[in-house]
Parts: C-alpha cells; sequence; structure tokens
C-alpha cells in the first residue's frame, strides 16, 4: 500500500431540502487500499458514495480523484466506476456485451476489447459464461459479471454499494473472500459501502463508520473495533456489556451501582456521564466455588440467562442491578440460578461518554 | 429481462375453456361472423344493386387492374409510413422528456395532458385543425401579420394538412406506449451506462431504444393500423386531393353501393395490414430473443 491518495473527500456535505444527508465529511482514501463505508440504513454512506462516483453532487466542499478536483462532474468523465447493488446489467447485452460495453464506448479497437474482456472474464471464473445473457445466470455470477464490467476499464478506485446484499449467506461468504483476494491481487483501490459490519471487518484495511450524515471514525477494523470513538460505534461493531455511571476525573474513575472502577478511556479523557464498555470476550465467568484466577474486578451474581449458540454460549449475569454477559467458548456447565464471580481487566474496561441509544436510533432516520 | 408465464388455473383445463366462451363469443359474433360475411361479398355479383349469390373474381380483378385502386395504395401506404416515422420520432421525443426530464410529481399532470385529446371525438378535433391551418387561420394570421409571408400559405386541404392532422390523431396513442415500456427501464441501467462513459446519445441507443422495442412494436402495429384505416383526415384536412384507398371503399359503399368491390377493397386492406404486421411481430420475436427471451 502506497501512501498516494486516491480519492479525497474535503468537507463535503449534501442537503436534501431540510434533511442534511452528508455532513461535513473529510476522508482520505490511499491507493491500493480496501475501505469500507459502514453505518446504519440512512446514515448516508450510499450518498456519500454516489458523490465520489459523481451520480450525486456535493452541496459543499470538494472531491479530489487522482489529485484532480471532480466535484462537479458527471460519472462518465471520472475515473471511477461502480458496482451496483442490485448489479445493474444490460439484460439485453450477452455478459460478453456488457463487459466490452465501457471500451467500446471509449472506442477501443475490437481485438483488444476482446482480449481485455477474456481476461476480465477469466479473473472472475466465468471465461466460459461469455455468451450468456444475465437472465441465464445465477446471483453470485451476475455479481461478477458486474464486477468484471466495472474493472476492465481499470478505475482508479472502485466503488461497491452493497455489492452482496442481495446475495444469500453462504454465497456471501464465499464472494467476501474472493473480492478481498481480488482486491489485493490487483492492487486496485475499494471504496466499499455496507451496513454489515461483519463483512466490513472481515475484509476492509480501513472502516469509516458514519452515523447522522456524519463521519463518526475511521480506523482499521482492530482500532475501531478495541478504541470506538463512541458508543455507538462500540455498539454498532459488535456486542458489549454496557454499565452506565459518572466520570469524575480524567485519571478513568468510575462510578456506577457496581461500585468505582477506574477504566481506560477509549479515546480521550473526559468527565461527566459515562458508560462503561466490556467486550462480552473479555468478561469472564466462573462457578463462586472455583477459584478466581482472572480480572481487576471481581463481582458476584446469579446466572440468569444460557443461551447456547454452538461456537459459543452467552451467559446472563446479574450482578446488583446490572446484567453482564459474556461469551464462552464451547458449552457450558453452568446453569440458571448459579451463584459465580464475574471478572474483568481494567485494561478492557472502557470509558466512552453516555449517549442515549434511543437518541442514536433516532438520529438514524435523519436523512438516507 | 424475465417473462413470468403465469397460467391461471381454474381447477383443470376443463373449466378454463368455459372461462373462454366469453371472449369468444364476442369475438365470434362481432368479428369474426361480419368477416367472414365480407370475405362472401368479395367474392360476389352486385346486380341492380343487389348483392347476388353467383361467385365471380371480378371485384378483385378490379382492384388489381384498375391504376386507380394502385394509385390510391401508393398514396395510403406513402401517407401511413409518413405518419408513423413522424409520430414514432416525436413521441421517442416526448416520451424521453416525460421521464427523464419532467419530475416525477408533474408526470401525472402531463399525461393527462396528453390523453385530452381523447376526450374529444376524432372529427371535432380533424376540425378545428381548420381553425389553425386555413388561408384565415392561426398560423397564416400571425405569419401575415409578422410580414414573413405575403400571401396565405397553402396547408389545408393538402396533404400536408391530412399528415398533421393523422399526427396528432396517433401521437397520444405512440406517446403512452413508449412512455410506458421506458417507465420500466431501471433507472440504475442508464446509470451504470453513465458510469462507464455513455453520453445521451449511446444511452438512447444502447440501452433504451432496445428495452422499449416491445412497446414500440405495439405501438407501431397500433397507429399503422389507424393511419392506413382512416379516411377522416385525408377527407377533411386533405379535401380529398391525394385519394387514400379507404376513401375508395367509402365510395363503393356510399356512391357506387357496390358491396363486393368494397368488400373486395376491404380484403385487400387486411391483407396488407396482415403483411405489416406479420413483418412487426417478426421483428419482435428477433428482438425478443436478443433480450433472452424465448421469442414468444
Amino acid at each position: 500500500m502506497s501512501d498516494n491518495i486516491d480519492v479525497s473527500l474535503k468537507h463535503v456535505s449534501k442537503f436534501y431540502k431540510d434533511t442534511v444527508a452528508v455532513s461535513d465529511i473529510s476522508l482520505d482514501v490511499r491507493s491500493g487500499e480496501f475501505i469500507s463505508i459502514l453505518g446504519p440504513s440512512g446514515c448516508g454512506k450510499t450518498t456519500t458514495l454516489r458523490m465520489i462516483g459523481g451520480f450525486i453532487l456535493p452541496d459543499e466542499g470538494n472531491i479530489m480523484i487522482a489529485g484532480q478536483d471532480a466535484s462537479q462532474l458527471p460519472p462518465s468523465s471520472r475515473n471511477t466506476n461502480m458496482v451496483f447493488q442490485d448489479y445493474a446489467l444490460f439484460p439485453h447485452m450477452t455478459v460478453a456485451q456488457n463487459v466490452a460495453f465501457g471500451l467500446k464506448i471509449k472506442g477501443i479497437k475490437k481485438n483488444e476489447i476482446q482480449a481485455r474482456v477474456q481476461s476480465a472474464l477469466d479473473l472472475v471464473g466465468l471465461s466460459k459464461y461469455g455468451n450468456r445473457k444475465p437472465g441465464q445466470l445465477s446471483g453470485g455470477q451476475r455479481q461478477r459479471v458486474a464486477l468484471a464490467r466495472a474493472l476492465v476499464l481499470r478505475p482508479v478506485v472502485l466503488l461497491l454499494d452493497e455489492p452482496l446484499g442481495a446475495l444469500d449467506a453462504k454465497i456471501r461468504k464465499q464472494m467476501q473472500a474472493e473480492l478481498k483476494h481480488l482486491q489485493v491481487s490487483l492492487g486496485q483501490t475499494f471504496v466499499y459501502v455496507t451496513h454489515d459490519q461483519e463483512e466490513a471487518m472481515t475484509m476492509s484495511d480501513r472502516v469509516a463508520i458514519m452515523r447522522g450524515g456524519k463521519l463518526e471514525q475511521v480506523g482499521s477494523p482492530e482500532e475501531v473495533y478495541d478504541h470506538p470513538a463512541s458508543l455507538f460505534v462500540a455498539g454498532f461493531l459488535g456486542e458489549c456489556v454496557t454499565i452506565r455511571g459518572v466520570c469524575h476525573d480524567t485519571k478513568g474513575t468510575f462510578t456506577c451501582n457496581l461500585g468505582k472502577i477506574e477504566g481506560e478511556f477509549s479515546v480521550k479523557a473526559f468527565t461527566g456521564d459515562a458508560a462503561l464498555c466490556i467486550r462480552p470476550e473479555y468478561i469472564h465467568i466462573k462457578d463462586s466455588g472455583e477459584p478466581v484466577f482472572h480480572g481487576d474486578y471481581h463481582f458476584s451474581g446469579i446466572v440468569t440467562e444460557k443461551v447456547f449458540k454452538g461456537l459459543n454460549t452467552k451467559v446472563t449475569v446479574k450482578c446488583g442491578e446490572e446484567f453482564l454477559f459474556a461469551e464462552l467458548s464451547g458449552k457450558s456447565s453452568l446453569k440458571v440460578g448459579d451463584n459465580v464471580d464475574v471478572s474483568f481487566m481494567k485494561e478492557h474496561a472502557l470509558l466512552l461518554p453516555y449517549e442515549d441509544m434511543e437518541t442514536i436510533s433516532v438520529h438514524e432516520e435523519v436523512g438516507f | 429481462m424475465k417473462k413470468h408465464h403465469s397460467r391461471l388455473n381454474f381447477a383443470g383445463k376443463r373449466s378454463s375453456a368455459l372461462w373462454c366462451f366469453p371472449v369468444a363469443s364476442w369475438l365470434g359474433i362481432f368479428y369474426m361472423i361480419p368477416l367472414v360475411f365480407i370475405i362472401l361479398n368479395s367474392f360476389r355479383k352486385m346486380v341492380n344493386y343487389q348483392i347476388v349469390n353467383d361467385f365471380t373474381l371480378d371485384n378483385y380483378i378490379k382492384v388489381f387492374t384498375n391504376p386507380a385502386y394502385g394509385t390510391a395504395m401508393c398514396n395510403s401506404l406513402f401517407l401511413t409510413c409518413k405518419v408513423v416515422l413522424i409520430t414514432t420520432v416525436v413521441a421517442y421525443l416526448l416520451a424521453l422528456v416525460l421521464k427523464y426530464a419532467v419530475p416525477a410529481s408533474w408526470r401525472t399532470f402531463f399525461l393527462v395532458l396528453i390523453i385530452a385529446p381523447f376526450w374529444t371525438s376524432y372529427l371535432i378535433r380533424a376540425y378545428s385543425w381548420f381553425i389553425v391551418l386555413g388561408n384565415t387561420g392561426v398560423i397564416n394570421k400571425v405569419l401575415l401579420a409578422l410580414g414573413w409571408i405575403e400571401e396565405p400559405l397553402k396547408i389545408l386541404y393538402t396533404t400536408k394538412a391530412t399528415t398533421i392532422g393523422l399526427i396528432h390523431y396517433l401521437l397520444p396513442l405512440m406517446t403512452l406506449n413508449l412512455f410506458n415500456t421506458m417507465d420500466s427501464i431501471d433507472d440504475t441501467l442508464l446509470e451504470a451506462a453513465d458510469d462507464m462513459g455513455a453520453g445521451k446519445f449511446r444511452k438512447f441507443f444502447y440501452i433504451i431504444l432496445p428495452l422499449s422495442s416491445g412497446g414500440l412494436c405495439n405501438g407501431l402495429m397500433f397507429i399503422f393500423i389507424l393511419a392506413f384505416a382512416d379516411f377522416v383526415s385525408p377527407a377533411t384536412l386533405g379535401g380529398q386531393m391525394d385519394i387514400v384507398f379507404p376513401q375508395l371503399i367509402v365510395d363503393a359503399v356510399q356512391w357506387n353501393v357496390d358491396w363486393a368491390l368494397a368488400s373486395a377493397l376491404s380484403m385487400v386492406m387486411i391483407g396488407v395490414i396482415m403483411i405489416f404486421l406479420a413483418i412487426i411481430s417478426l421483428l419482435r420475436n428477433v428482438g425478443n430473443r436478443e433480450m433472452g427471451g424465448s421469442g414468444k
């Protein structure tokens, strides 16, 4: 991955009448990087992607593509190509004609078109399907045609708008792996929009999380998972145990129903209403009879719920007024009603400013 | 394009035949039986203004040997082709504007405007053009007042007026047909074409035209038949300057009371229409196969 910037968004905003669809977004996409824009529906992620592609023009700010200001250029004049959510294959053309379309428009010679179409179809494993019509292909195959059709034009950046959204879970997983493999082997820059956090985490070099038209946090999957900038990000990227309380000082002293806990500030120090956030995999639960090895903090409680999920078992424990839960690997011998010890490490207890999760969900409705 | 071959299955085949009965009897009584009479009459003789049950080919011989009929057929075909061509081009422009330029909230309003002419009888619509095209009509008055012309343009009672009247008559039909199919074209297809660098013209010729060919074929069938069989515009606006084929049928029935000849002329017209329909459906089949359909 080089330090070249392929796409640069500078204070980009888009308004629809009274609603703000995208608000003051700045983001640099590095050359050869797989970046995902992640967020709940209506967060402005698709609008952002479509602004990069030129289908929507920004009301404020600039969009630089390969170092040039493309803010007001139409899609046909931009060196970007899009893989659409529902593939948008031309139903009246064969697979090969679909892939050749852009090259034909560019006025490239016939034999070169043929060679490039063939190698693009080889790339996605559809070399034998050139004469088929899109209607004769499966969802996964159509997705590959759409990919080949965009890649054959060798865009600076490939834009993907929830390209796997319409596929069933199994093919989806397989396509995720193929996409990632393709992206790495071609060194192609991908901007990928999805609402599926797992998809974003498994494929991306960096994840940009959006909420209510704003960019909430950008970072590697590990960074954003381990150090979420807000309770929203923490909750969106995976499950977390949240305890509400107050943060007294900038050293990380937190008081709640469970007493006084020293936590780590996730990103920056603050005081006031706070939430202590612990990923369930960092919480340890032991039968109260057993000796305890783990954790800076220990609480005793009673198991209230146990859900076997196959790989893991989710165990919920009531400690005082708070409900804590943990993901225990495999099966668990704990039973509902058992007295247990709950423990976790100080370094896994993240302190984040408190937000009302209900207001978060209201925010999601704003814009589109 | 996906085709859904859904068959209404009302508890077995026997009862589904029953469901066809109303349509079949309607067509039988009001279309097939009269058609059989026309076919039979076209091979009969007229004696003293009465149709006689004697077989003859005279009617057809007259139609194919008398040069007046040939000229009229040529006039009709030429006029029809001209009208169909102009109507189709204008209708495409209208439908494109309606679909891609008019905001969705105004679309119904403009659709109503397009349909509005149907609320008046065709004859009245034809006559209303007199006010516009006549020697003292709107166009001539304006042009004279502007000093662009010195004497009134002769439009009324020429084939030009016939053409205008027919286009006005057929335009809504074609526009609605085209708009309907165009409306079902997925907008993301055009975005994809845009994304790959296609401009307006290429988007039209590579995407919109092939994907609206179904509506185009339907519309062509409609307007060809209506234009070809029309005698109102030529008789009123055209002032019967270039005699069209349907006018000869009217003359045969009204002035000569020659039902047999009129029947033969009708059969020739039906034949020409059949040929045109066959060509269009052949084209459509090829188009359908291109679309990945079964060609049905």
